[in-house]
Formats: C-alpha cells, sequence, structure tokens
C-alpha cells in the first residue's frame, strides 16, 4: 500500500507482493501540478518549490524508480554525466512529447552504473485522472519493458493510453454516446408514449437492448424515476457529442468535430457511413448556429440511423 | 501490476475452461473412468489423480467462482469509461454508464448467464465433495475394486463438470457495444 512519505518530499513507497519489490513512485521536477493533487500533496506554491530534486533522488533505496521527469532532466540522465547512487535497479522516466533527444521515444538504456532505463513517453502530458494515475503508480518492471518493446496486447488498456499512440476508440464511444442518446429519449414521457418498434428509433432501441426494459418495464419502472430527469437534462448539448473528443478541454468545438471526423475517417477506413456523416452534420449546424438548447436537439432518427449503420456485425471494443 | 480488463477477464476463463478444465482435468477425469472400466490399464495414473490430481478442484473452484462473479465488472461496455476517449466523460453524470450497462445486461443476458453458471460451479463441487466423501481419507491408496464402487460418483462429477464447461462457454468473449 502507498504510504506518503512527506519528510522526502512526494514519494509513494510500494511493495509489489508479485515480484517481491519495493516500488518507490518518485516525481522529480516539474510534474503537472495536477498530478501533484492528486498524490494528496498541496497545490501551494511553497509546497511546489519543496518537491523532490535530482539530488534527493539519489538518496532513494527503492529497486524501481518512477519519475517524471521535464525533457531537460532526461536528456542530463541518459546522456550527461548524472548518475544516481542509488539501490535501484530500474528507472522509469515519464516525460512528455516535447523531447527530442537520443531517447526520445520509448526507450531503454542504460545508465553507467549499469541501471536499467526506461523511457516512457507520456504522449499527452496532460494531467492524469485518478483512474490513470492508481495505475501509473503500480507499474512494475514487465510492463516497463512490455512498453518499451511496443508489447501493446501485454500492457493495460490505460497504461497503453499513457503511453502508445492511437488507442482512442472512437466507433465504440460514439456508438455508446448513440446509445445514451436515445435511451434518454425512450425514458421521456412523450417518447414513451410515442415508442414504436417498426420505427429507425424503435429498432435500435431494439438493437441496443433497451426493447426488453421497455416492454418488460422492470427496467423502466426502476430507471424512469431515478434517472429520467437526469437523462433529460443532459440531451441537448453539443458538448454531450463532443467533450469526450476533446483531450485537452478546448471546448473549440469546430476543431473537435474536425479531429473526430478524421479518427472516424481512420477507423473506418475512409468509408464513413452515410448516416454517421449526417448525424455529424447535424452537429456541425449546431456549432455553427451557437444554438440554444432547443435548437441543439438532434433528432434521435438520425441519431438511429448513425447508430445501425455504424455496426453490420457485432460491435466490439477493441483488445 | 493492473492488468488490461477485457485481456484479465478473458485470459483468466481461458486458462480456466480452456487450458485447465477441458484439456487436462476433464481428460483425466475420462482416463479414470476409463481405467475404471478396465478399457484401459495405467497404476501410475491412477495413483497420482486419485491421490493428488483431482484435488486441484480444490483450489480452481474458489477461482471459478471468482470468475463468474465479476464477469459483468469485467465485461459490461461500462469499463470503456475508463479508458479514453469515454474516460473524459464527466464523472458527475453517471447516468451513461448505468444506462449503458444496463442495456447490456439486457442483451446478454448477464444476469441469467452468470447465475447459471454459478449453479453449474456449485453443482460441480458438490458432486466432487461426495465423491471426496465416499473416498474419504485413504484415497491414494484404495484399489482399483474399491474405486469402481465409486464409478457413478466420478461419472457424475464429470458431466457436472462438462455442464461447467458449457456454461463458462456462454459467456460473450469481447466487450459487446451492440447486439
Amino acid at each position: 500500500m502507498a504510504t506518503g512519505d512527506r519528510m522526502n518530499g512526494p514519494m509513494l513507497n510500494y511493495f509489489d507482493h508479485r515480484t517481491k519489490e519495493h516500488i518507490a513512485v518518485l516525481t522529480v521536477g516539474r510534474t503537472p501540478l495536477e498530478l501533484f493533487v492528486q498524490l494528496g500533496f498541496q497545490p501551494a506554491p511553497l509546497a511546489y518549490g519543496r518537491y523532490v530534486t535530482e539530488c534527493e533522488f539519489s538518496k532513494t533505496r527503492a529497486s524501481v524508480i518512477i519519475g517524471h521527469f521535464s525533457p531537460e532532466q532526461l536528456r542530463t540522465l541518459v546522456t550527461d554525466s548524472v548518475d544516481f547512487d542509488t539501490d535501484c535497479k530500474v528507472i522509469v522516466c515519464v516525460t512528455t512529447a516535447t523531447f527530442t533527444g537520443d531517447a526520445a521515444r520509448h526507450a531503454k538504456t542504460t545508465t553507467k552504473s549499469g541501471k536499467s532505463l526506461y523511457v516512457l513517453r507520456d504522449l499527452r502530458s496532460t494531467a492524469f485522472n485518478e483512474t490513470e494515475l492508481r495505475e501509473l503508480e503500480q507499474i512494475t518492471n514487465e510492463d516497463a519493458s512490455n512498453i518499451v518493446a511496443g508489447k501493446r496486447e501485454a500492457v493495460s488498456i490505460l497504461l497503453q493510453s499513457l503511453f502508445l499512440p492511437c488507442i482512442d476508440e472512437i466507433i465504440p464511444a460514439l456508438g455508446i454516446l448513440c446509445q445514451g442518446y436515445l435511451a434518454a429519449g425512450a425514458l421521456s414521457e412523450s417518447q414513451l408514449a410515442s415508442y414504436d418498434p417498426s420505427d429507425a428509433v424503435g429498432k435500435a432501441l431494439i438493437g441496443m437492448g433497451w426493447a426488453v426494459a421497455y416492454e418488460s418495464s422492470l427496467l423502466l419502472s426502476r430507471y424512469v424515476a431515478g434517472l429520467g430527469l437526469a437523462v433529460q437534462d443532459e440531451l441537448p448539448g453539443i458538448e454531450y457529442w463532443l467533450e469526450p473528443f476533446d483531450p485537452k478541454g478546448t471546448r473549440d468545438w469546430r476543431k473537435v468535430l474536425d479531429g473526430l471526423r478524421k479518427q472516424l475517417e481512420d477507423e473506418f477506413k475512409k468509408e464513413v457511413p452515410e448516416a454517421v456523416t449526417e448525424l455529424l452534420g447535424e452537429i456541425e449546424m449546431r456549432i455553427e448556429s451557437g444554438g440554444d438548447a432547443e435548437s441543439s436537439m438532434i433528432n434521435p432518427a438520425v441519431v438511429a440511423r448513425a447508430f445501425s449503420s455504424f455496426f453490420s456485425e457485432p460491435m466490439e471494443a477493441r483488445k | 501490476m493492473i492488468a488490461h480488463p477485457e485481456t484479465d477477464w478473458q485470459s483468466r476463463r481461458n486458462r480456466f475452461n480452456h487450458d485447465w478444465l477441458k484439456n487436462r482435468f476433464l481428460l483425466a477425469l475420462g482416463k479414470l473412468i476409463n481405467v475404471l472400466d478396465d478399457r484401459i490399464e495405467d497404476d501410475d495414473f491412477l495413483a497420482s489423480f486419485v491421490g493428488g490430481g483431482i484435488k486441484v478442484w480444490e483450489a480452481e473452484y474458489p477461482d471459478v467462482l471468482s470468475l463468474i462473479e465479476c464477469f459483468s465488472a469485467k465485461m459490461s461496455p461500462k469499463v470503456l469509461f475508463d479508458r479514453p476517449p469515454l474516460s473524459r466523460w464527466p464523472k458527475e453524470k453517471s447516468w451513461l454508464p448505468t444506462v449503458v450497462d444496463v442495456m447490456w445486461r439486457n442483451r446478454v443476458q448477464a444476469d441469467e448467464l452468470v447465475q447459471s453458471a454459478r449453479e453449474s460451479a456449485s453443482s460441480a463441487n458438490e458432486a466432487y465433495l461426495r465423491l471426496q466423501s465416499e473416498w474419504g481419507a485413504e484415497s491414494d491408496r484404495m484399489s482399483v475394486e474399491r474405486l469402481r464402487q465409486s464409478r457413478v460418483r466420478v461419472v457424475a462429477f464429470r458431466d457436472a463438470c462438462q455442464e461447467l464447461a458449457r456454461a463458462i462457454e456462454k459467456f460473450p468473449n469481447r466487450i459487446l457495444v451492440t447486439q
């Protein structure tokens, strides 16, 4: 379990029962402030100034050190005379996309004293969310080695997302958003009354498993009251469709939509279904109009057609 | 290490159902029945399997129960909200993961699959316990003739294990977003 060692700075100590190793998660230098907040440290400027320095880094006796380095620090570590008089065998370096030195990409190298140095690139270089952070803290030598070797299948999806490119799965995500939109419509009072299993929306509801719930009424009775109002509140916004595809949180919906189109072209191998294009067009119209909530509503039939066109065969998330 | 949620469950299932249950344990149970039926003769196998090999079930049973119980948590498309791009979905808007999970449970009949597999595992374990009860503590020293008296219980255990294998096979092997 993690134990914060405030005396030595932001270091968390772990014991990996599988490898029988002590692991120190040690953050070095100007790591994103949000990371430190997630680690439980106060974001005050004074505290930030007391974060571990390379000098303190050398004092650890951990067998594995995971450090988040700036490009300059990493370059120093790899190419200059800096070495660490520690007992550690492996140093896992998390750095950013901007580093262009010898170890710019995922790489394994050796320091002067023979320690293995794994360099992992954090492509997004954004703050880690809680789940990502938990996984990053528990990274092992084997994980690091597999990432460096590009063995995508050997590492978790979250580690892939941190260190390996092109991991977003756009089609399943958009499919889920379509499901949510249609389910939300089906939950609304008016849609419940007009539900027709023979039209586009009805067929989509059947395809996504909503019809069973509708017909049995069991789940509706449980969820309409609890979720219905919240769902209806969520329906109108452009954010609903585009926020997940805005990794930097720019809220520049025009750019986000352009990026989404390109990613869909990549995943569909350039053959984006017409109904999906129609849905994106509807979203685009609402971006351009800067519409209010009322005009931001997209016809459920458009969403249903897009949803149905995604999947001529059962759809699965990529392994 | 936190493993890939999908691969983790899949690999656990493959290890249990394919690698161990079907390709090792059931084959060994079949061989035991053949020995008891006098179709083949293999004293070494008899001693090692009856005396120890069959008891591996006791270690595997809790694992398969755990595998069954975590099916929904690991294989629902709700897990896609733990990875990009849906990990960017605002955490406070929990209705969408919930609705996605509910619909998936409807599509794949998740609760029924889990219940069926749970019952199959329990039946297999009961059959094993009945067999062990009949054998008692002296199983590794029992003669073939003595073991033959419990053939019905061995067959019952084998059949229950086959039913368990079929129940585990019915679980979807991918995180399915649609039917």
